[in-house]
């Protein structure tokens, strides 16, 4: 396309937007090239000891959080799509609000609320005058417990995925199902879930990957999985080459999700019907059942949100004065200055290499952008690992280099700086980033840019006059994205970050880690509500597309 | 006022155009008509400056603006576009869609303007809305305020009507021929719609695989085709294999006739003899019959498909009160008077232009 002039082969352009996808993919790669060098003994002591529990529990952990946010979301979004009942269009955008949630923070909310000191058990102990060890109580702290903590803010993914399914389904079908001597509950069994059944599993996929990318959910509940073990390989026992193995063999189980993913998203277009629907009338239940559908979504809303929030609050309330000090603050701008500025760099890589194949498909950058993109499936700490490795070796290479040309010694350049956090940042939400622009970019058709062409204007004029207003909003949701995902962010930041640096995330990991979990409400709060930002922005979405 | 010479479009090898010829004089409408993929918008691309061309020269007033390793920025030919699918921008208004090209005039100036082009295509009062709210047929009225605003000196349609319903075209299409008319504009539209041809155009061109196989008066095109091809694009008809006696005689399975006019051939010559529907009427004393296949209603009278003895299938247009069911055989007569004849070899027409 003549448009804007497409680049040459080697035009400057083109060599940087190439120069920045490599080094996006290169983490990536050389986690996954780590497996071609095997440290036989480390794995033996693994295998000896750690291994197994690694796989198991890390399988039971996705496998439970899949089943169970399969289930739950499936269900929520089949009562908030068929039936009536009061609060439901209230519960369509209420329930996705544990979203906004990181797991390790609903964890610890739980662990202050259910361990032995908390409100319930020594609720239960005074009301019946038991002791410690004269009751069963289940243990919180526990793969279960784990689990589920993960599903209570992992459900929301299946309910968005089967409700837009369930919404996408005509009237027409349910009438000829009706027509065809099938009851409601057949045509939920027979026909809506099978056809929801893409976006269902997308969804449940979803979930599983966050599942396996967890670390501070079973960190604290010291569990054993694959993140934590990684997490315990590079520091503990300092072997880095053993660490990013165990990333690449995790990654070797996401990736099998990000396929699984990608082949029900592709049904879904599939299964999609593109005439105008009709959208189905729901049905208006007896009214006992309409309020055990309001219960039962009040109650999940209760568990995934509500609970928490209060719980946080009331621990806000109690150590807010002693936190609220200059160091809070100094965090604060910390996470917030950090995250705007990983979200600003990440939207210039995204708009480059969003113009870069809007302009003309260049197989050699498609390649390592798409390799790039994968950083989002992935757990925060395979690709800390997966970063670390080729900055250090550059740092070593760079000092020996000066060393001995010149006697001076450059230290740890990159890797231990915010540089190193940025760059895992960039890898791992490459893609939220990337989604926004593309999506923004598609509006402005090829035609636009040709009309404003012959209107007068020139590449650049296009491209401030046309392109920039009419992208605004999404270049504006890319950075808030980001910018929410990198406040979340925990293992990535805990394994990079430069000496003494920390952000929000890690203070509450740290406080919760101490025990002092009271503490830990407010800077967890802070994220919270800067979490529920998206969510409101992803409801908004939704809402437009219905209207 | 506009001139291609042999101009040729290349992408990679692949030459989707060629050896293309044409002029526009000041205040025509051009139109070229052809299939989609033929090269035609290729063309006004390359006008627009959108497009580099590969071979030949494009001139605009007499000035080059395009040539091989040269091209005027399409920011700078003073032409005006209007696209297949308006490319509105929905971040502005109407008014501030049509102002666009405008905004380097004063405000008052801008507003006038504005102002007077949408009263030109019946959309007073519209100016504040967004184009999503308009109907197909509102925005592309604006695409046409649009691009007429900075008063360009050569307007381009790319297949303007080809997203609105039937119905709108036909009467669109009249509309937008006479405000480029009152305002004196030469335009150049493609399309592959003929009767959205017929109507826009003073002249007329059928483009095939990258070629402008003619060029000329949509009438001249109708009642002279160079080819075949073209014949068979302009208007519905059957062919049927005839062979040159001399003597401005032909025969074949349609029977032995005389020509009114000379064609250009030895005696002997193979030929292909193009008959509209309305040159086969039915007679019951000819010699010649023909078995109906099928009967169309098409309101204002029946079109037949009929097939000879010999296999050949003819169409006959006829008044509603002839009426034929499928299987019966019907005696029919040719009105060869302004019958087309093409080499059966290269469709070449064959006719001297003589009358």
């Amino acid at each position: 396309m003549a448009i804007l002039r497409s680049p040459g082969p080697f035009s400057g352009w083109r060599s940087i937007t190439l120069t920045a996808a490599t080094l996006l993919a290169l983490p990536i790669l050389l986690v996954t090239f780590s497996l071609s060098q095997p440290q036989w003994l480390v794995w033996q002591h693994l295998a000896d000891t750690v291994l197994l529990d690694y796989v198991l529990n890390s399988l039971m952990l996705a496998f439970g959080v899949g089943l169970g946010a399969m289930l739950l979301g499936t269900s929520l979004a089949w009562c908030c799509h068929h039936y009536q009942f009061p609060g439901r269009s209230w519960f369509e955008w209420l329930l996705l609000l544990p979203l906004a949630i990181p797991a390790y923070i609903i964890a610890y909310c739980y662990t202050g609320l259910l361990d032995f000191a908390g409100p319930l058990q020594t609720t239960l102990r005074e009301t019946f005058g038991w002791g410690y060890g004269d009751y069963w109580f289940p243990e919180i702290r526990s793969l279960g417990g784990a689990i589920t903590m993960l599903i209570l803010v992992l459900y929301p993914y299946v309910f968005m995925l089967a409700r837009n399914a369930f919404r996408d389904q005509s009237q027409s079908l349910l009438e000829a199902s009706r027509s065809m001597g099938q009851s409601p509950q057949q045509y939920f069994l027979k026909v809506a879930v099978p056809m929801a059944r893409p976006a269902i599993l997308s969804g449940t996929a979803l979930a599983m990957m966050e599942a396996f990318a967890d670390f501070g959910t079973v960190e604290y509940f010291g569990v054993s999985t694959f993140t934590t073990g990684i997490f315990r390989t590079w520091f503990g026992m300092g072997n880095h080459l053993a660490a990013a193995q165990l990333s690449a063999l995790l990654m070797l189980f996401v990736m099998g999700l990000v396929l699984w993913e990608q082949y029900s998203r592709r049904k879904i277009q599939y299964y999609y019907q593109g005439h105008k629907r009709q959208t189905q009338a729901r049905t208006r239940p007896a009214g006992l059942t309409r309020w055990l559908l309001f219960s039962f979504c009040s109650l999940v809303l209760a568990l995934g949100f509500l609970l928490p929030l209060a719980m946080l609050l009331h621990w806000a309330w109690l150590t807010g004065p002693e936190q609220l000090d200059a160091r809070f603050w100094r965090l604060a701008w910390n996470s917030f200055s950090l995250a705007l500025t990983a979200a600003l760099i990440i939207l210039l890589l995204a708009m480059l290499f969003a113009y870069a194949k809007r302009l003309k498909s260049d197989p050699l950058i498609n390649a390592p952008v798409t390799v790039a993109k994968l950083g989002y499936a992935l757990p925060g700490t395979v690709i800390a690992v997966g970063t670390m490795v080729p900055l250090a070796w550059f740092d070593k290479s760079l000092d020996a280099l000066l060393q001995a040309c010149f006697g001076i010694s450059t230290g740890l350049l990159l890797s231990g700086t915010v540089f190193a956090l940025l760059f895992a940042y960039a890898v791992r939400f490459l893609a939220v980033s990337l989604h926004q622009v593309e999506t923004g970019l598609a509006r402005v058709k090829p035609s636009m840019d040709m009309a404003g062409r012959s209107l007068g204007l020139s590449p650049t004029g296009v491209f401030s006059q046309v392109h920039l207003p009419m992208l605004r909003a999404s270049l504006l949701s890319a950075v808030l994205l980001v910018f929410v995902d990198v406040l979340k962010e925990l293992p990535a930041t805990l394994i990079l970050r430069p000496f003494n640096f920390d952000t929000l995330a890690i203070r509450t990991y740290e406080l919760a880690s101490d025990e002092r979990l009271a503490d830990a409400a407010a800077p967890a709060l802070l994220i919270l509500v800067a979490g529920l930002l998206p969510v409101i922005l992803l409801s908004r979405a939704i809402n437009k597309e219905t209207a | 006022m506009l001139q291609l010479e042999h101009v040729a479009i290349s992408y990679g090898t692949n030459k989707v155009v060629q050896g293309f010829d044409l002029t526009l004089q000041a205040g025509e409408i051009g139109c070229l008509l052809g299939a989609s993929g033929c090269g035609k918008t290729s063309v006004l691309r390359a006008i627009a400056g959108f497009e580099p061309i590969s071979e030949g020269r494009i001139d605009l007033h007499e000035k080059n603006v395009s040539r091989p390793g040269f091209s005027v920025a399409p920011e700078k030919r003073q032409i005006g576009m209007v696209f297949q699918d308006f490319a509105l921008f929905p971040h502005l208004t109407v008014a501030e869609n049509i102002a666009f090209g405008i905004r380097s005039l004063p405000k008052a100036q801008q507003r006038e303007r504005v102002d007077s082009l949408l009263t030109l295509v019946e959309l007073q009062g519209l100016g504040d809305r967004y184009s999503h709210a308009l109907s197909g047929g509102q925005q592309q009225r604006v695409a046409l305020a649009r691009a007429m605003a900075p008063k360009p000196d050569l307007l381009l349609l790319d297949e303007p009507f080809s997203s609105l319903d039937t119905e709108l075209r036909g009467s669109l299409a009249t509309q937008v021929r006479q405000i480029l008319k009152q305002q004196g504009i030469t335009a150049l539209l493609v399309t592959h719609d003929k009767s959205e041809a017929f109507s826009m155009a003073d002249k007329l061109g059928v483009m095939d695989q990258g070629r402008l196989l003619q060029w000329g008066c949509p009438a001249t095109l109708f009642s002279r085709p160079a080819s075949l091809h073209v014949a068979d694009f302009i208007g519905k008809g059957a062919t049927v294999k005839v062979e040159y006696l001399g003597d401005g005689r032909i025969a074949g399975d349609v029977g032995n006739w005389p020509l009114v006019s000379n064609v250009s051939v030895a005696s002997g010559t193979s030929l292909s003899l193009l008959l509209r529907p309305h040159q086969v009427k039915t007679d019951p004393t000819s010699e010649l019959k023909a078995r109906v296949l099928r009967q169309i209603f098409r309101g204002a009278d029946y079109l037949y498909e009929l097939q000879l003895p010999g296999g050949e299938l003819l169409l006959s247009s006829m008044p509603l009160d002839c009426e034929f069911s499928p299987g019966q055989s019907l005696g029919l007569s040719l009105d060869l008077t302004n019958a087309l004849l093409f080499d059966a070899a290269n469709g070449h027409n064959v006719l001297l232009e003589s009358q």
